[in-house]
C-alpha cells in the first residue's frame, strides 16, 4: 500500500461522509481498473488452484463411477457424481468468464456462480474433504464482495479489500492451528507417522538419508512445532501492517507446499492470490480510468 | 487493529452491507473454530464432523465452513476380513492401519483407495480421531448391496476419554482407553 492510499484514520473518517455524498450525486468509478486488477489476480489464482485439481478430479470421478458409495448420511443430490461434475465445470468456467468480464452485474453473477458451485463441492460426498474447494470457496466469497464494490473509489476500497483478504487468510490458518492443539502434534507423532516415516518427497527423503531413527523422530517434533507456531503467527495477519502480512502469508503458504507436497499448490495458490492483493501497487488517481456499464 | 477499525467505519459509511456480512460470517466461523478449545460439546461436534456423524446433514454442512486442515490425530484401519468376534483380522493380508491428516472418512468416500481395497469384497473400516483427551472411534461395515456399489453401514460409534498426561509421545495408536 502506498502512503498516498494509506488512510489516515481521522482523515478517512472526516472525508467518508463527503465521499458518500459525492458518490450519490455523481458516481465516479475512479480506480476501477485497479479494482478489476485486484479481482483478476485472485480469479487467476483460483483458476490455477482448480486447474491443478483436474487430473485428481478426473481420476476420482472414474472411481466414483466405477464403484459408487451409498452413504445415507448424504442427501441423494450431494452424492450424485453428475452434481460434482457440473459444479466443478461451472466453478472453472465461471472463473474463466469472470477474468474477461468487465461489467459489474455480469461479474457479480459469475462470481456468485463460482461461489455456489464451490460451496456445493465443499459439502459433496466425493469432494468435501478436498481443502482446495474450501479455500477456493472463501476466495470466491471475497471475489463476490469486491465485484459488488466495483464502483467505489479505489482509495477507500483498497485498504478494506486488503484487510478482508488478510482476515480470510487468518481464519484459514486459525482453523488449521486450533486442531493441532493436541499432544500428537506437539510431540510430532502425527507428522512423523504421515510424512517423516515413509513419505517419498524430497524434504523427507533428505531427512531420512541424513538422520538416524532417533534424530528423525526428534526432527519431526521440531518440524511439527514450527508448523504450529508459524500457523499461529499467521492467525494474526489481520493485525499486521498490510504489506508485511501479505509477505508473511506468501512465504508460509509457499513453504507449506514446497516442504510437504507439491500437490498442495492446488490448495495454497488461491490463498496466495488473496495474499498478493496486499502487495498490489495501485496507480495514482490521475491515471485511473473512468468506466460506465 | 487500526485496519480492522477502518474497515468497519468505512463499510458503515459506504453502506457496504455485504462487506459487513462477510466480516460477521468470518467472526462467527472463527469463534466456532476456537470454541473446540473450551467447549466439550463443540469438540465432540468437530470430531463427529470428521466421521460424517454429525446430528444432521445440514449441521454437518454448516460446520464445513470451519477450516480444518491437518486437524486432530486421525488413524484408520481397514480389512476385507472380519474376525468371528467382530474385530479386525490383523493377520489377514488385506489389513491396513495408517495415519491420516484430516477427514479420515475420505478413505472410503474419496480417492481411489476403496477401489483398491474394497472393489471385490467390501470389509470393515474403523477410524479414530483424537483431540486432547477426547477420542471418537467409528466403525463402518462396507457391503456390496448391488454389484459395483458399496454401501456404508455404521455399526459402532463411541467417545472415549483418554489420559494424555503420561503420553509423552502423544502416541494415539489405538491404545487403552476408558469408554464413555
Amino acid at each position: 500500500m502506498t502512503d498516498r492510499y494509506k488512510p489516515n484514520s481521522d482523515l478517512a473518517l472526516a472525508n467518508a461522509d463527503a465521499n458518500a455524498a459525492m458518490d450519490r450525486l455523481m458516481p465516479t468509478p475512479g480506480g476501477r481498473r485497479d479494482t478489476l486488477s485486484l479481482l483478476k489476480v485472485v480469479l487467476v489464482a483460483i483458476l490455477v488452484s482448480l486447474t491443478l485439481k483436474i487430473s485428481a478430479f478426473v481420476l476420482f470421478d472414474r472411481v466414483n463411477e466405477a464403484l459408487p458409495v451409498v452413504d445415507a448420511f448424504f442427501p441423494t443430490f450431494f452424492r450424485s457424481q453428475s452434481v460434482a461434475r457440473v459444479a466443478y465445470l461451472l466453478a472453472c468456467s465461471g472463473c474463466v468468464l469472470a477474468i474477461f468480464v468487465r461489467q459489474q452485474k455480469h461479474l457479480v453473477c459469475v462470481t456468485l456462480l463460482m461461489l455456489v458451485s464451490l460451496s456445493i463441492l465443499a459439502i459433496h460426498q466425493s469432494a468435501y474433504n478436498d481443502v482446495t474447494f474450501m479455500c477456493c470457496c472463501w476466495s470466491a466469497l471475497w471475489c463476490v464482495w469486491i465485484a459488488t464494490r466495483l464502483n467505489e473509489p479505489f482509495a477507500s476500497l483498497f485498504p478494506r479489500a486488503v484487510w478482508l483478504s488478510h482476515l480470510i487468510l487468518s481464519l484459514i490458518f486459525l482453523g488449521g492451528v486450533v486442531g493441532k492443539v493436541t499432544p500428537g502434534y506437539w510431540s510430532g507423532q502425527v507428522l512423523f507417522d504421515i510424512y517423516f516415516e515413509q513419505r517419498d518427497f524430497w524434504f523427507y527423503n533428505v531427512f531420512r538419508a541424513s538422520l538416524s531413527a532417533d534424530q528423525l523422530r526428534e526432527a519431526a517434533t521440531w518440524h511439527s512445532r514450527m508448523v504450529i507456531i508459524s500457523e499461529f503467527v499467521c492467525c494474526f495477519l489481520w493485525l499486521m501492517p498490510a504489506r508485511i502480512a501479505s509477505a508473511v502469508a506468501v512465504v508460509v503458504l509457499c513453504g507449506i507446499a514446497l516442504t510437504n507436497n507439491f500437490l498442495l499448490f492446488s490448495v495454497v495458490t488461491c490463498l496466495i492470490g488473496l495474499a498478493i492483493v496486499g502487495l498490489h501497487q495501485p496507480k495514482s488517481p490521475e491515471q485511473t480510468e473512468v468506466f460506465t456499464d | 487493529m487500526n485496519r480492522g477499525w477502518d474497515f468497519l467505519i468505512q463499510s458503515v459509511q459506504r453502506r457496504d452491507l455485504l462487506g459487513l456480512a462477510v466480516f460477521a460470517i468470518l467472526i462467527v466461523v472463527a469463534l466456532a473454530a476456537v470454541s473446540i478449545l473450551f467447549s466439550q460439546t463443540m469438540k465432540e461436534a468437530a470430531l463427529k464432523r470428521f466421521h460424517l456423524a454429525s446430528d444432521s446433514y445440514p449441521q454437518w454442512a454448516a460446520h464445513q465452513m470451519v477450516p480444518a486442515m491437518y486437524n486432530f490425530e486421525n488413524r484408520i484401519k481397514f480389512s476385507n476380513e472380519i474376525h468371528e468376534s467382530g474385530s479386525f483380522d490383523t493377520a489377514d493380508e488385506s489389513y491396513i492401519e495408517d495415519a491420516v491428516n484430516h477427514f479420515p472418512a475420505r478413505f472410503i468416500t474419496f480417492g481411489d483407495q476403496r477401489y483398491v481395497f474394497a472393489k471385490e469384497r467390501g470389509g470393515m473400516f474403523e477410524m479414530e480421531s483424537v483431540f486432547g483427551d477426547t477420542a471418537l472411534i467409528s466403525r463402518w461395515v462396507l457391503k456390496h448391496d448391488q454389484p459395483n456399489q458399496l454401501k456404508v453401514h455404521r455399526v459402532e460409534q463411541r467417545f472415549e476419554q483418554r489420559d494424555r498426561s503420561k503420553d509423552g509421545n502423544g502416541n494415539t495408536r489405538f491404545g487403552s482407553s476408558r469408554p464413555r
